[in-house]
């Protein structure tokens, strides 16, 4: 499992989004917007 | 998550793209939208690629610590209605991360337990001292 520290590159993803888009995370950067990255657990 | 969803404007004014992922599947996701919040984009993450490369942990004992079964009792006695996991892993515990416009990390929040996120005001505070 990687250890992930502040200030450190947030590793790149792409995913489809419920929408049928992708988003790539480099992308939403490039567009000069902060990211809020919110990992949900099981919808439970 | 309500909190958040109440709060979406004050990230918007933040120059900041709320991302929401989930490893669920895409009827389930849907209808979480439906009871919970739709105002954000949400990612699918059915293999959970994204999650480990985010170093987020599954642990049983976590999700099944005294205090977590307590908030499960609790919302049991309420006489609100839990909602079914859909057959997928209770185990994967979630994280919060905000990644600043130059690609790094600014905040950094593993769940320790199921309950476990950072407060709405603290996101904010991160975001402002950028």
């Amino acid at each position: 499992m990687p250890i992930i520290k502040k200030n450190q590159l947030a590793p790149n993803f792409i995913l489809q989004s419920t929408e049928g888009e992708e988003i790539s995370l480099q992308k939403l950067i490039k567009a000069d917007k902060n990211v809020l990255l919110i990992f949900l657990r099981h919808l439970g | 998550m309500a909190q958040l969803c109440q709060h979406q404007e004050k990230f918007k004014k933040r120059d900041t793209r709320v991302i929401v992922i989930s490893f669920g599947t895409l009827p389930a996701v849907q209808e979480w939208m439906r009871d919970n919040c739709d105002h954000f984009t949400i990612l699918l993450d059915r293999e959970r690629e994204i999650y480990k490369a985010y170093g987020l942990e599954t642990s049983f004992w976590r999700a099944y610590h005294p205090r977590t079964l307590w908030l499960y009792a609790k919302v049991l006695l309420s006489g609100k209605k839990m909602h079914d996991s859909h057959g997928d892993d209770t185990t994967q515990l979630g994280g919060d991360f905000i990644v600043g416009k130059d690609g790094k990390f600014k905040l950094v929040y593993p769940s320790h337990n199921p309950s476990d996120r950072p407060p709405v005001e603290d996101l904010l505070k991160v975001l402002d001292s950028e």
